[in-house]
């Protein structure tokens, strides 16, 4: 019996079932990363078909997963999508020795923490329910976990502060809700540039260019850009 | 007379700590400086005499392996242990009751108690909650990793209180216990788990969906996914775990006390890992229970000084003439006072009546000490609140936030896991009294 036929059928899947089981990668990795871990997962266990179905399933738990799904990006595909524009991104950030990072979504975090050992890393959680201790073990020392009030007082010159926003063209998109707070008025004149990252997007554009409905644009300021 | 006053304070002392916890150090401080001032003035006991009688060997030990699971807790070996369990598991639920009661059982042979959990619960919490366990499991899990956190703090003369006062009081070698309770703890350890696991099977619990299981395997390889074991304190910390491992089996014969070789060990480590050391020092050490230990050795000395252990040791004597009956019914007492008053008051006092009946002959010692480890460890698992562990536990379950299959909030409190502790602490007490019975 190979693994695949082992598989109970998607459509059987309790949606409240899944969202629990991932809730910690969820916290920890972040939701779109989480999202890469069950499409991958579900597409090695039952095969393609089965993942959108499962997408289906989620559309009103997980929603990130739909778009993601919708984006008709093989797991292999969106890994090079990603390391392609993490690459782009380390290179603008070399010129900084702060970078907050405003949510954790791990599998853009792992590659640019390794790849700028010479700065530091301070990530502001997107949820509470982590376990510290153990989301910092999976950092080089670089890094440091810090709650959203310590986004003042790290601001500089060579301070940059980056956030996420998941969005497809004239779709909705998805902003960690401490991402508001981090770049509201008074902490956007205190960094040298704010940076938006999202990876969803098959190419780059501002969130400004997005339905009125979500102008998230209007967090950011003119140096907000989406990579 | 001073004697009856000095019992009556001490036993209203460990009741008004037993009942108001939140202030037990102030209780217990109290209850010690009555007895010091009752000792000194009506009973013309000396206050050198007094503190003489604190087993200071015991209290070092203590500190010294409490700063040594600290830092050895830093090498991250532990939670790589409990990573590769949730795997070898297969997110199947009877393989994680097996998986990480063994694992905790081994764990706390050689760390303390609390530090053994600390390590583990994270990770059986994350596996739990991505697997969707039932209320059941969950009571029938956690009750099972207290029993087996208690049974291997029993097994070796470091891994829990009791037996490093018998250690370090000089009651018994270090390789006389590990050969009398390790088979005897590890052989109770199964006795239980097979007793659970077979409760486990009868309920007839499902596994998760295959999909959520695969998805749970995946999500702790992702949790976990850059955790790899700190070697520059793991292998120091080996290292001197092992010298003072093989210096304790030789003590008698080199003229070290247990307490000055964990000294030294603990000192050289701390040397190795400065930094380290320095801020667990600082932060970390549960000073608490050293103070609150000092504070129950100070009364026990007290008592001590009075006679009134030696009269009670005489009365036991004369009350139950066979030795047997005799050695059964300190046992029990040891067991039941631990499961109210918790290990340390329970052992603190009932050592030193063992040891006066002990000294008026007939009763094999090393038997009877290593019997009332076991009863201790059976106190300790029948209620919750007997030993820290099942605080410690309960809290970070609370806190975890950890929910059922059904999404309702997971419990496990005072409640959930007394029919497990009554089950466990019959097992252990019964095993204790045999082992001691089939010894005299």
């Amino acid at each position: 019996m190979t693994e695949a036929a082992a598989i109970v059928p998607i459509i059987d899947v309790d949606p409240k079932g899944i969202m629990r089981t991932i809730s910690a990668l969820i916290s920890e990795l972040g939701a779109f990363s989480a999202a890469l871990i069950l499409q991958d997962t579900v597409h090695r266990l039952a095969g393609e078909e089965e993942v959108a179905r499962l997408a289906e399933i989620l559309a009103g738990d997980f929603p990130l997963y739909g778009e993601l799904i919708e984006s008709s990006l093989s797991p292999v595909e969106t890994e090079q999508i990603i390391e392609e524009k993490t690459n782009l991104l380390i290179d603008q950030l070399r010129p900084y020795s702060t970078i907050v990072v405003v949510g954790i979504e791990s599998v853009i975090l792992d590659r640019l923490c390794r790849k700028l050992p010479e700065s530091r890393f301070y990530l502001i959680p997107h949820s509470e329910t982590i376990e510290a201790e153990r989301v910092l073990a999976n950092f080089p020392p670089n890094v440091h976990l810090i709650d959203v009030r310590g986004v003042m007082g790290l601001g500089g010159a060579r301070s940059v502060l980056i956030s996420y926003a998941f969005c497809r063209m004239e779709e909705d998109s998805f902003i960690y809700p401490v991402t508001y707070r981090a770049v509201g008025p008074d902490v956007r004149s205190l960094y040298n540039r704010i940076i938006g990252l999202n990876i969803l997007a098959g190419y780059n554009r501002y969130l400004g260019d997005m339905a009125p409905l979500y102008t998230t644009g209007q967090f950011f300021t003119h140096s907000f850009s989406i990579l | 007379m001073i004697g009856s006053v000095l019992i009556i304070v001490m036993i209203a002392t460990l009741i008004i700590q037993a009942l108001i916890p939140a202030r037990k150090m102030v209780v217990i401080f109290t209850g010690a400086t009555v007895t010091m001032t009752i000792a000194a003035t009506w009973g013309n006991q000396r206050i050198s005499s007094i503190y003489n009688g604190v087993p200071w060997d015991v209290l070092v030990i203590l500190l010294g392996l409490g700063i040594f699971s600290s830092l050895l807790a830093g090498s991250r070996l532990f939670n790589s242990l409990a990573v590769w369990c949730s795997r070898a598991s297969r997110g199947k639920y009877l393989l994680v009751l097996i998986m990480f009661s063994s694992i905790m059982f081994i764990i706390s042979c050689a760390l303390n108690n609390l530090t053994a959990l600390l390590l583990i619960l994270p990770v059986l919490l994350s596996i739990l909650k991505a697997l969707g366990a039932t209320q059941g499991f969950i009571a029938l899990c956690f009750s099972m990793v207290i029993v087996a956190c208690n049974l291997g703090g029993a097994a070796t003369p470091i891994g829990d209180f009791p037996a490093i006062l018998l250690m370090g009081t000089g009651s018994i070698s270090f390789v006389r216990y590990l050969i009398l309770a390790f088979p005897m703890c590890l052989l109770l350890f199964g006795v239980i788990l097979v007793l659970y696991a077979v409760y486990y099977n009868r309920k007839g619990s499902e596994d998760a969906a295959p999909l959520e299981r695969s998805l749970a395997l995946v999500s702790m390889a992702k949790l976990y996914r850059n955790y790899t074991i700190d070697k520059t304190i793991l292998y120091p910390g080996s290292g001197v775990f092992c010298i003072m491992f093989g210096l304790w089996v030789i003590a008698g014969r080199i003229g070290l006390s247990p307490g000055v070789i964990c000294f030294l060990g603990i000192g050289s480590f701390m040397v190795i890992k400065n930094r380290a050391a320095e801020d667990i020092v600082r932060h970390q050490v549960d000073f608490e229970s050293i103070l609150f230990l000092t504070a129950l050795f100070l009364m026990v000395s007290c008592m001590a000084g009075s006679g009134i252990l030696g009269d009670i040791a005489g009365f036991m004597t004369v009350y139950f003439t066979d030795t047997k009956s005799l050695v059964c019914a300190l046992m029990i007492c040891c067991g039941i006072s631990t499961a109210i008053f918790s290990a340390g008051p329970s052992m603190a006092t009932m050592l030193p009546i063992a040891q006066q009946i002990i000294a008026r002959g007939g009763v094999p010692g090393e038997t009877v000490y290593v019997g009332l480890a076991l009863s201790v460890c059976a106190g300790s698992s029948f209620l919750l609140t007997a030993a820290t562990a099942g605080p410690l536990a309960q809290s970070i379950v609370e806190k975890s936030g950890l929910t059922t299959r059904d999404g309702r909030r997971a419990k496990f409190d005072f409640m959930t896991f007394l029919p497990f502790g009554i089950v466990s602490y019959a097992i252990i007490q019964v095993g204790g009294l045999v082992f001691v019975l089939l010894r005299i």
